[in-house]
């Protein structure tokens, strides 16, 4: 009926335009006397008029009506005319049995995709702006105990963490991507005690948002075990280095009093008690590395960065007696939001560095300013620098710049590694930027309260 | 007088070590390998054994009863409330120290330790003691070399000169010059300068010391920080 309607109006489109394009013909050659004109001009206008006449006819037939595709599904599906209830009820069902055709393959669908969530082992939900869960996988049922049945329900009736909650709506009102790195829910309702990284999707398209869950129980484990590991050992090795230390330092005041302690014992207790030394402060590195590693929330405050900067500065250079650091100072943003302690280690770390690294003379700068959301902390020297190539491992456990130099400049190798762990503790970047021979300059990114 | 020392640590080694250079200074040394052994000692004849003693040094990991725990009867036994304590530990967190020195060591010491600061950390609690025995002429007035404080008229001097200091930075100097050697936690402070409505916390302790070194100028060297815990005043010879 529709394929008969179209005609139609096809015809009558077609027969209008030529009547009016004969109509303004008649008209003008008439009321304005326009017999002077050419007839060659008329026979133009008259082909361009049945000219346009075809266009439009072509354009309602392949633009401005549905399209062909859907015409000629149409025409499949739409009896023709002259029919009976019978080919009215045919035509009919077998538009059912293509519904059901189409329904049937979404079920195919959703199901091969249910099949799919239902085989991770990550809890997987979709839920609505309102929070609903709309779907949730067999994983997500088996996490907090549901029946298969469970839609319906909002996340905070199944999860009951308010941490939770306030992570989710976070995600609805940016909408934007968010993630938590290790979040443990209720004892409660989790009572294997996981640990996940979870991560929100917003679904835009469909308005909803998909959660999933990847359990990270195992690598935290494993990273406990290693914290651990190296807490232990670092800790389990003092007592037999206190005693060897301290047994070492009695036989050199016994050998001291002996005439020939100078020429013989000397350079060698100077050895022992060097790499002594240097043996303490890797296990006190490592052990420091450790609790920052193992450090679950950090004590935050505003702190008044001035006095800890200056102060730390000056304590330092007892350290470094031979060599002679000037400190400039431009302190534009006074107040910091950190872990006061972890931020007095990431200065102590960083000036130490600058001395280590300086000449006999030199020069410090430290620089404090606001950013957007944060803070701005940069450490400046004009020593040595780092080798562009190696610029971007100094933050790797152990990794010392040039290694022959090792040797001759003191320090464990851990000493920016526990600057970096920090930042990352405090959700700040940390950069440098060095020109061999020049100097160097590590910019750190505080977030601001 | 004699000077009787009780070291308290369970490493053999570690007690040959101290007991050598502790005698080696004309010091009685007693020695105890397990926890209980030195609670029965501080406790026995009414505690009037403790009482002599002018110095424990205690590890924190013992048998039987930890260091902590000694630590604590120390502090609340009468006879031995106001003996100098001195932990030796291998627990070396900050958290772990203030957790020593709040349960009321005078001073701490890490494993390993370097023998000539041992000595130095022993001599200087020793003579704190010997300082408070002492019934002084005037003992509301305090000397650290050239630094007066005295607490009669709420006033301090450094060679003579009048320094003008804050209520807190006053208290905060008062406590250092009671306590020459001792280190003090920040709880610790903030407990002797809270007064009144104002909310002292940590930080707060650190900008008056900040301010205190500021006004003490060549002198602020007396004031030394302890990483993560608190401070100390360098004890005077």
């Amino acid at each position: 009926m529709i394929e008969i309607g179209y005609k139609k109006i096809l015809f009558f489109q077609a027969f209008f335009l030529f009547s009016l394009g004969t109509f303004v013909y008649n008209f003008f050659k008439k009321s304005f006397a326009l017999h002077d004109v050419s007839s060659k001009f008329w026979t133009i206008y008259l082909l361009v008029w049945f000219g346009f006449i075809v266009l439009n006819l072509l354009f309602i037939k392949f633009f401005a009506l549905p399209t062909k595709g859907l015409l000629k599904k149409l025409d499949s599906t739409t009896p023709p005319d002259d029919l009976s209830w019978s080919v009215i009820e045919e035509s009919l069902s077998k538009r059912d049995v293509h519904h059901q055709i189409i329904q049937s393959e979404y079920e195919i669908e959703n199901l091969k995709y249910k099949i799919l969530l239902d085989a991770l082992h990550d809890p997987v939900c979709i839920f609505g702006k309102d929070q609903i869960i709309l779907y949730s996988n067999q994983a997500f049922h088996q996490l907090f105990s549901l029946s298969c049945d469970s839609t319906k329900s909002t996340l905070l009736e199944v999860t009951r963490n308010h941490y939770f909650q306030d992570f989710v709506k976070t995600a609805i009102q940016t909408n934007e991507i968010q993630k938590i790195n290790e979040f443990s829910f209720n004892p409660v309702q989790d009572s294997l005690k996981n640990h996940f990284e979870i991560k929100v999707f917003p679904l835009k398209n469909i308005s909803n948002y998909l959660c999933i869950m990847h359990d990270v129980t195992e690598r935290k484990l494993a990273d406990q075990m290693r914290e651990d590991f190296v807490a232990n050992f670092s800790h389990e090795v003092r007592t037999p280095l206190t005693i060897l230390n301290g047994q070492m330092q009695t036989l050199k005041q016994i050998l001291e009093k002996n005439k020939e302690y100078d020429n013989e014992f000397k350079s060698i207790f100077e050895k022992i008690d060097n790499n002594s030394r240097r043996l303490i402060s890797l296990f006190a590195d490592l052990l420091r590395l450790s609790s920052v590693e193992k450090k679950k929330d950090l004590f935050k405050e505003e702190v008044h960065i001035e006095p800890i900067i200056e102060g730390l500065a000056e304590e330092l250079s007892v350290n470094y007696p031979q060599k002679s650091i000037k400190f400039n100072f431009q302190i534009k943003s006074t107040m910091f939001y950190v872990d006061y302690n972890l931020f007095e280690q990431v200065i102590i770390n960083l000036i130490d560095n600058a001395y280590k690294y300086l000449g006999a003379l030199g020069t410090v700068t430290i620089k404090t300013y606001n950013e957007g959301t944060f803070n701005i902390l940069e450490i400046s020297d004009d020593g040595m620098g780092i080798p562009v190539e190696q610029q971007h491992r100094i933050f790797e456990r152990f990794f010392r710049v040039d290694a022959s130099r090792s040797s001759e400049i003191a320090g464990t190798g851990l000493g920016l590694s526990i600057v970096k762990h920090i930042m990352q503790k405090h959700d700040g970047k940390i950069k440098v930027s060095s020109i061999p021979s020049k100097g160097t300059t590590f910019i750190l990114q505080f977030p601001a309260k | 007088m004699e000077t009787n020392i009780v070291v308290v640590e369970d490493e053999q080694e570690i007690i040959e070590i101290i007991q050598t250079q502790l005698k080696g200074l004309g010091y009685n040394i007693l020695c105890f390998g397990d926890g209980k052994k030195a609670l029965d000692f501080i406790q026995s004849n009414d505690g009037k054994d403790a009482s002599q003693t002018s110095l424990f040094i205690l590890d924190r990991m013992l048998p039987s009863v930890n260091g902590m725990e000694i630590c604590k009867f120390i502090r609340l036994f009468n006879p031995t409330k106001t003996t100098p304590v001195l932990m030796l530990t291998a627990l070396s967190t900050p958290e772990q120290i203030v957790e020593g020195l709040d349960a009321g060591a005078d001073d701490y010491m890490t494993k390993p330790f370097d023998l000539a600061i041992l000595l130095a950390r022993v001599r200087s609690l020793l003579r704190r003691r010997e300082t408070s025995n002492r019934t002084p002429e005037n003992k509301n007035v305090l000397r650290h070399k050239e630094l007066v404080v005295d607490m009669d008229q709420a006033k301090s001097w450094i060679d003579g000169q009048l320094l003008e200091l804050t209520l807190s930075e006053y208290k905060i100097l008062c406590c250092f010059m009671l306590s020459p050697g001792k280190v003090l936690t920040r709880n610790q402070l903030v407990e002797y300068i809270q007064d009144g409505p104002i909310n002292v916390t940590d930080r707060t302790i650190d900008t008056h010391i900040f301010g205190l070194r500021k006004k003490l100028g060549d002198y602020s060297s007396i004031i030394e920080t302890i990483r993560g815990i608190g401070y100390r005043v360098i004890g005077h010879d």
